[in-house]
């Protein structure tokens, strides 16, 4: 990193995007587990009973609002991770005009998990 | 009610659209000036769409029919693999790009060292998974246009020959799209955009019957939820098991299903379009399934009761008179399957060709495909030809299984079938410790389990026998299809996915422990674990101006500018083109790729024209290739250094013998001249005195006497030098023969002091130690003797001192016994030591009686036997050392 006449406020600044690359890391690993989990959790829900007339288990439009909200809310995390990553990480995705920004130079990010 | 006729109108009007669509954007992307939109992200997105296939169109609501909200999970598997792109899916594009990957077969064989066993293993199972799936879509095309014909019974209608039709017309389609060029990353920008273009046209019909039926029919949101809980579907009533296993396998479907790895991974243009699709893509499955139960569950109610839940999306509108709705919901189903068709054909025939077709036609080819266009156009009949098969494959199993099972049961068992790839994909990808021994042990597991416990119950008809199905295989009642190793109980999807992955993993894990994997493979597997490490993101062109500047600053390094530039006029000319340099199509690429490879090698030229044009990084096959060019190059200058050494110590040597010989040549010279001159010395006075004798008649008998005496005396010195010489010469040449016995020390020397100093007119004191002269030695006695006589002759010749002396000592010390003569004279001038051992050397001429000869036939002596004689400097007088081993202890 080129450090300029703004020196500590460039290290600042290189500390900062350093630390916001790493949350999203960590958000980009949270998501699908999050994700999956709330999917998930519909099969703990009581089984309906054999007669839709007594009302046992969990309606059906009760169902369909919960997964699908649950899937918006999923796409809106992904949207702002998207967002978040154009901020922060674009470089790290091939095809920027910086593309050559190789990721070896920011080794706390590319750690496999 | 809409005719036969107005229905296939329809049809071709839209096919020769989509036609049209793909043949320009084909064309504008061959020019290089493809429009932004076409390589925009929302392409990329709505190509992606080709997941949802007739089946997702028709069959979802027919599932949410009969298993309530389980059909989602098709669509939550693939939206939950978008939302880990970061980890996943970016992970895949990048290998695909950076290694230049064709096919999920390319990438599985190229992880684990090029194995092409592998590819076409992956080929097969993919082409086995994917033609039920094929058919399904034939199927359900027939279905909808059944559907039509039920309306219109004006007309005959025949299924087969709609179902060949169909087939026949997707596999021209995909022939003209798919196979129109060879593209090194084989992209096809016509077939993404229409498939994008069916993208809309699904979604749009799709969401148009859905608004139909909530708001036309129910009557408002609040009213279709109502409906939809007092319908036979209104509570949750799901297969916790089902709903987990098919969550996972529509995830895993997602990544392996050959047609999604052609638009997710190769047709992919830049890996950001991910960072889009991550969101988008989730967002179009959410809107194609939100309608998916509130069309269900009024098609259930308005329809009477056996119509076939399939094809409600159509039956719906059609019943309630919306002729032009029911049209485009079957556009919609039929851009669903059309899309999905070509791309899958496409996929298809490209592993194919590539891992099945071209290997054997290598294989067979004996001469060496050297003409590239050769092989370009096998490469592309071959494609044809698969993409043809592929289509024929779909139609006869279609006609196998009668068109009978319901759509998702189809697809669920296809999906199942290319999930088996996804234990070596991943492996692939995340772990360095996968080897081709283990992909290909899990594979062969996974791929047979599925075989046995779910496509061959599934397909009936004999295939399977019922008593195997029953009672197990031989038998066994553990081996039961649906109830492997007595578990029972289970779904049969469940059941069939949870032994074959499960299995397949197990397996893959274990083989690749105990297996070694090759170099290549490892370097391989180094190469896509560490994939973000090795590969930075290809370098975004912005136009192709810039790109072939870059190939003109190359070209002009290699092949020397004004070369570069009149070969880029040429081409520039030969394109017709109007701007200041060519444009890089292919054909130019091409061209300029054999005009480098002249320069710098097929492969180095390669990968360097691929490191600009192609935007991906050079390949390993690429680097083994420029590394045994480089090879050859190494071996042959190092064999060119080795003869060069070779010749120049062949030279050396030859100088050496060169020296050698003038040297000699000059040493003969001067020794000739020597021994002439000592010759000459005595012969003149030989004459003169025989002269004297012949012409002086009166001389006295005393002088005759004393003229003989001279002749006689110079006559001895001439016998005594020849003599020498004779001696000399024997010693030199290494003819001597010694006569080796042994005797004691004081023994030889008072024999050469008695025959020293015998008859000498000149006193010379010799002064001994005889208690020192004990030594035993053994040698050649008289040869030895007759060193000791010359060295004691010596003293007594040159000794200038007024009572002359030598005094012998004798020692041993380190094995070697020393003898030495030292006189009381002057000694020998420091100038003269180096000198006195050579021939013909003679200190002070003057006094010298003899040739010269006597100290070097000394020396010559003593090396004959073993030992050396040296002049010692410092002693007060000459004093000469003599050595000789010592052949025993001191007599006693």
């Amino acid at each position: 990193m080129a450090l300029g006449s703004g020196e500590e406020q460039a290290g600042t600044r290189t500390e900062r995007q350093t630390y916001r690359r790493r949350r999203l890391m960590d958000i980009s690993r949270l998501l699908p587990v999050l994700g999956a989990l709330l999917l998930a959790l519909p099969l703990l829900w009581p089984e309906a009973s054999a007669h839709p007339a007594a009302r046992g288990g969990v309606s059906m439009s009760v169902a369909i609002i919960y997964v699908f909200a649950v899937w918006i809310g999923l796409i809106a995390a992904c949207f702002v991770f998207s967002l978040a990553v154009q901020r922060w990480a674009d470089h790290w995705t091939g095809g920027g005009p910086d593309g050559a920004g190789s990721p070896s130079q920011d080794p706390d990010g590319t750690e496999d998990s | 009610m809409a005719s036969l006729n107005v229905l296939a109108f329809v049809c071709l009007a839209y096919v020769a659209f989509l036609f049209f669509i793909a043949f320009w954007a084909d064309r504008m992307a061959s020019r290089g000036r493809s429009a932004a939109w076409m390589r925009s992200p929302l392409i990329y997105t709505l190509s992606l769409s080709i997941y949802c296939t007739a089946w997702t169109f028709y069959g979802a609501v027919g599932y949410a029919a009969r298993s309530g909200l389980e059909f989602v999970t098709i669509y939550l598997g693939p939206s939950l693999v978008m939302i880990c792109w970061w980890w996943g899916l970016r992970k895949l594009v990048r290998i695909g790009r950076s290694q230049r990957i064709t096919s999920i077969a390319d990438l599985l064989s190229s992880r684990y060292g090029k194995s092409n066993l592998l590819a076409a293993g992956v080929t097969i199972l993919a082409v086995i998974g994917v033609t039920p799936y094929i058919s399904l879509q034939l199927q359900s095309v027939t279905l909808s246009f059944a559907i039509f014909a039920e309306a219109d019974p004006l007309r005959g209608y025949n299924e087969t020959s709609i179902v060949f039709w169909v087939a026949a017309g997707l596999a021209v389609f995909a022939i003209l799209f798919g196979t129109r060029n060879l593209n090194a990353n084989e992209r096809h920008h016509g077939v993404v955009t229409a498939v994008a273009l069916e993208a809309i046209v699904k979604l749009a019909a799709l969401l148009a019957v859905g608004i139909f039926v909530v708001w036309g029919i129910a009557g408002g949101v609040g009213e279709t939820l109502a409906r939809i809980d007092a319908s036979q579907i209104g509570q949750w009533n799901v297969d916790g098991s089902r709903w987990a296993t098919i969550t996972f396998l529509a995830a895993a479907a997602f990544i392996c299903l050959p047609r999604m790895f052609q638009v997710m991974v190769v047709e992919n243009e830049d890996e950001r379009h991910l960072r889009i699709a991550s969101w988008a893509f989730p967002l179009y499955l959410l809107l194609i399934s939100m309608f998916v139960v509130p069309i269900a569950v009024v098609g259930l109610d308005l329809l009477p009761a056996g119509s076939n839940p399939d094809m409600f999306v159509l039956t719906v509108p059609l019943q309630q008179g919306q002729q032009g709705l029911a049209m485009l919901s079957f556009l919609g189903g039929f851009s669903s399957a059309t899309s999905m068709v070509i791309v899958a054909a496409m996929a298809l025939s490209t592993m194919v060709s590539n891992h099945i077709v071209m290997p054997v036609w290598l294989r067979l080819q004996n001469r060496q495909a050297s003409v590239s266009g050769d092989v370009r156009d096998v490469v592309l009949l071959s494609r044809r030809v698969s993409i043809a098969a592929i289509m024929a494959l779909g139609y006869f199993y279609y006609h196998l299984s009668g068109g009978a099972a319901a759509l998702a049961a189809i697809g669920l068992i296809s999906f199942a079938g290319v999930a088996q790839l996804l234990p070596a994909l991943v492996g692939g990808l995340f772990w360095r410790g996968a080897t081709r021994s283990g992909a290909l042990a899990g594979l062969t597991v996974g791929f047979g389990i599925w075989l046995y416990t779910m496509l061959l119950p599934a397909l009936g008809g004999g295939l399977l026998p019922e008593h195997i199905l029953r009672y197990g295989l031989f038998g066994l009642s553990w081996l039961r299809p649906e109830a492997l190793f007595g578990i029972e109980g289970l779904d049969p999807t469940v059941h069939a996915v949870m032994w074959s992955m499960s299995l397949n993993a197990l397996v893959f894990c274990l083989v690749s422990l105990m297996s070694f994997p090759s170099p290549l493979e490892r370097l391989q597997g180094a190469q896509f674990v560490n994939v973000f490490d090795h590969s930075a993101g290809p370098r975004g062109w912005t136009g192709s101006v810039a790109q072939c500047e870059d190939l003109m600053i190359m070209s002009q390094r290699i092949l020397g500018a004004t070369e570069a530039q009149a070969f880029f006029q040429r081409e520039r000319m030969r394109q017709g083109g109007r701007g200041p340099l060519p444009e890089p199509t292919p054909v130019f690429l091409e061209r300029l790729e054999r005009e480098l490879s002249a320069s710098i090698g097929a492969a180095a030229a390669h990968a360097m024209i691929g490191q600009i044009a192609g935007g991906s990084s050079v390949s390993v096959a690429d680097l083994l290739a420029v590394a045994d060019e480089t090879a050859q190059m190494l071996e042959y200058s190092s064999r060119l250094e080795a003869q060069s050494a070779e010749l120049s110590a062949t030279a050396r040597k030859l100088r050496e013998t060169n020296e050698k010989l003038t040297q000699l040549s000059e040493q003969k010279d001067a020794f000739l001249s020597q021994v002439s001159h000592e010759l000459r010395t005595p012969m003149t006075s030989i004459r003169a005195f025989s002269e004297i004798l012949r012409d002086a008649g009166q001389l006295d008998t005393q002088e005759q006497r004393r003229y003989a005496g001279i002749i006689h005396d110079e006559t001895l010195r001439l016998t005594r030098l020849l003599n020498d010489l004779l001696d000399l010469s024997v010693l030199e040449s290494g003819q001597v023969s010694l006569n080796i016995t042994a005797g004691t020390l004081s023994e030889v020397l008072d024999h050469a002091v008695a025959a020293a100093l015998a008859g000498s007119e000149q006193p010379l004191t010799v002064r001994r130690s005889p208690e020192a002269e004990g030594f035993r030695i053994s040698s050649d006695l008289d040869r030895l003797a007759q060193v000791f006589i010359n060295l004691i002759a010596n003293a007594q010749k040159y000794c200038d001192a007024e009572q002359p002396e030598l005094t012998v000592s004798a020692s041993a010390s380190g094995g070697r016994l020393h003898i030495d003569f030292t006189d009381n004279g002057s000694g020998v001038p420091a100038d003269s030591q180096q000198m006195i051992f050579e021939k013909f050397a003679r200190v002070s001429p003057e006094r010298a009686g003899g040739a010269g000869l006597g100290l070097a036939i000394c020396r010559e002596v003593m090396q004959r036997l073993g030992g050396d004689v040296s002049y010692l400097p410092g002693r007060g007088g000459g004093a000469f050392r003599v050595s000789l081993p010592a052949a025993g202890e001191k007599a006693a």
